[in-house]
């Protein structure tokens, strides 16, 4: 069930683009994925995501502190909670 | 009378009936073109006007030689100006396409022509020429005598204003192309026009989308690449393509005129040129940028604001890298994208993108990132036909494997053709 309040789709589309030389498919993208360590994104992918999210939502979280961010999960709450 | 009109004064008496202009159906003859420079000299009737012209290519060449013919100082304004601009450009008379209007008292000039820079990435600057200045870079030819001209720039272009003196002062005749550099392929096919000139992303976009009968009727005998840095893979294709041409490009800048050109197939210039002492225009190159010592430059700007160091020599904006025996161009200070803290030249994404078969052109420029502070952006026009879904693959993969991680463009944004500006000139101003 897709939960309307989420920008989970949108996240996980982004992230499955960044590297679509990967291959990556959204069965590889749960909650507690790292990151850097399992998904291999280097900082200038993350840079790419947030990019790519700010049209896609027009919305950028990491104008303001966010905390860190180490997994997918980390990822998405940052999204819901802008 | 100074700069062209004595020539044309001249060949105006003589062959009234020749072509001077030639836009589209729009025939200008030697005889015609004199007559309406002649009635705006005579209104003018005091030297040294400051006469702003703007308008389609016939009423430029009417300023232009009104100008000559007068004595004026002639300013090639890039767009109508307002009240205001009219004011503080200090123009006494301005020339329209509905018409010439006095708006003031001559200032007194010394006779010459305003020629204002493209603004590739900025502010366009006005840059004052005299006429000795600009006509010391004409050859005069027997084999150029009464040729036809293809102009790919707009005439109040530095580049566009050579080629139009080089038809005045061999008295040929200046073909303006004002649409596409496929179109321009078959309007200078018609013509039998054998000396090309035009920028790298002119003749990429002639090389990908002229008509075949247009390319196999173009028979150049030289073609001159400027403006723009060249690289290796268009020189090579250009040669191939036109085996009967010689292939050069030449570094010129709306400030310095011609500086130098390059006639050995090659990219770049050789490194032996830098701060050689017996040639004509001094080049050097200070913190990897090139520095021109010229003394046939321009006056200087329009604003009054400095141009050149105190030692004369005049900062170009274009950046070197010296690879063995050869200094090849890298990009502009001012196109530099900021990734991260890592400095990356639009030219040097381009040239690497455009090596995938099925890319026509390729513009390079920086999107702002609230991590990065930049990421590279590039558009690409990709060939007709082509699957743009699988390109984008072929030219990530290809990205990723001759780039450094952040100089891979982090978009991809398909266009149907790019801007370029009034000097041929892929257009780089961000808006």
């Amino acid at each position: 069930m897709a939960d309307e309040t989420s920008h989970r789709a949108a996240v996980l589309a982004a992230l499955i683009q960044v590297r679509e030389d990967k291959g990556l498919t959204e069965a590889d993208l749960a909650d507690t994925k790292h990151l850097g360590d399992d998904l291999g994104l280097d900082s200038l992918d993350m840079a790419t995501v947030v990019a790519d999210l700010e049209i896609e939502l027009d919305l950028d979280p990491f104008v303001n502190d966010t905390g860190p961010i180490y997994t997918v999960g980390d990822l998405v709450r940052v999204y819901d909670a802008a | 009378m100074t700069g062209p009109a004595p020539t044309v004064l001249a060949l105006a008496a003589d062959q009234p009936t020749r072509p001077l202009l030639v836009v589209g159906e729009q025939v200008v003859t030697w005889g015609s073109a004199w007559e309406a420079a002649q009635a705006v000299s005579k209104a003018l009737s005091a030297t040294g006007h400051a006469l702003g012209v703007v308008g389609t290519p016939d009423v430029l060449l009417t300023g232009l030689l009104a100008g000559s013919a007068s004595s004026a100082r002639v300013l090639l304004l890039p767009d109508s100006p307002s009240d205001e601009r009219i004011a503080e450009l200090g123009l006494s008379a301005l020339l329209t396409d509905t018409g010439l209007r006095q708006v003031g008292e001559s200032p007194g000039h010394a006779p010459g022509v305003v020629v204002f820079t493209s603004g590739t990435t900025g502010v366009p600057k006005a840059a004052i020429h005299t006429w000795p200045s600009l006509m010391a870079r004409v050859r005069v030819r027997d084999e150029l005598a009464g040729i036809p001209w293809l102009v790919p720039y707009s005439l109040r272009a530095y580049a566009g204003l050579q080629v139009l003196l080089h038809a005045l002062a061999n008295g040929g005749s200046a073909v303006v192309s004002t649409g596409s550099p496929g179109e321009a392929a078959s309007v200078a096919a018609e013509h039998g026009i054998t000396y090309l000139t035009g920028t790298p992303t002119f003749f990429r976009f002639l090389l990908a989308t002229a008509p075949r009968e247009a390319m196999d009727a173009l028979k150049p005998v030289q073609i001159t690449l400027g403006g723009e840095a060249v690289d290796q893979p268009l020189l090579d294709r250009l040669t191939a393509r036109f085996p009967g041409a010689r292939v050069g490009h030449i570094y010129a800048s709306t400030e310095l005129g011609a500086c130098f050109s390059v006639h050995d197939g090659r990219a770049g210039f050789p490194a032996a040129w830098l701060d050689d002492t017996t040639r004509a225009i001094g080049l050097t190159c200070r913190d990897g940028e090139l520095y021109v010592r010229s003394e046939r430059g321009m006056q200087g700007y329009l604003s009054n604001e400095s141009a050149a160091a105190e030692d004369g020599w005049f900062a170009t904006g274009d950046h070197l890298a010296i690879t063995g025996d050869r200094a090849v161009f890298v990009g502009r200070a001012s196109e530099r994208i900021n990734v991260g803290g890592a400095k990356v030249y639009p030219g040097e994404v381009e040239d690497v993108l455009r090596q995938v078969p099925g890319v026509v052109a390729v513009r390079v420029s920086g999107i702002s990132s609230s991590l990065a502070g930049q990421l590279v952006q590039a558009e690409l026009v990709a060939e007709s036909g082509a699957d743009t879904r699988a390109l984008r693959r072929t030219v990530l993969g290809y990205a990723r494997e001759h780039l450094q991680p952040h100089m891979v463009p982090r978009r991809l944004v398909w266009v149907d053709t790019l801007e370029q500006n009034a000097s041929g000139k892929l257009n780089r101003r961000t808006s």
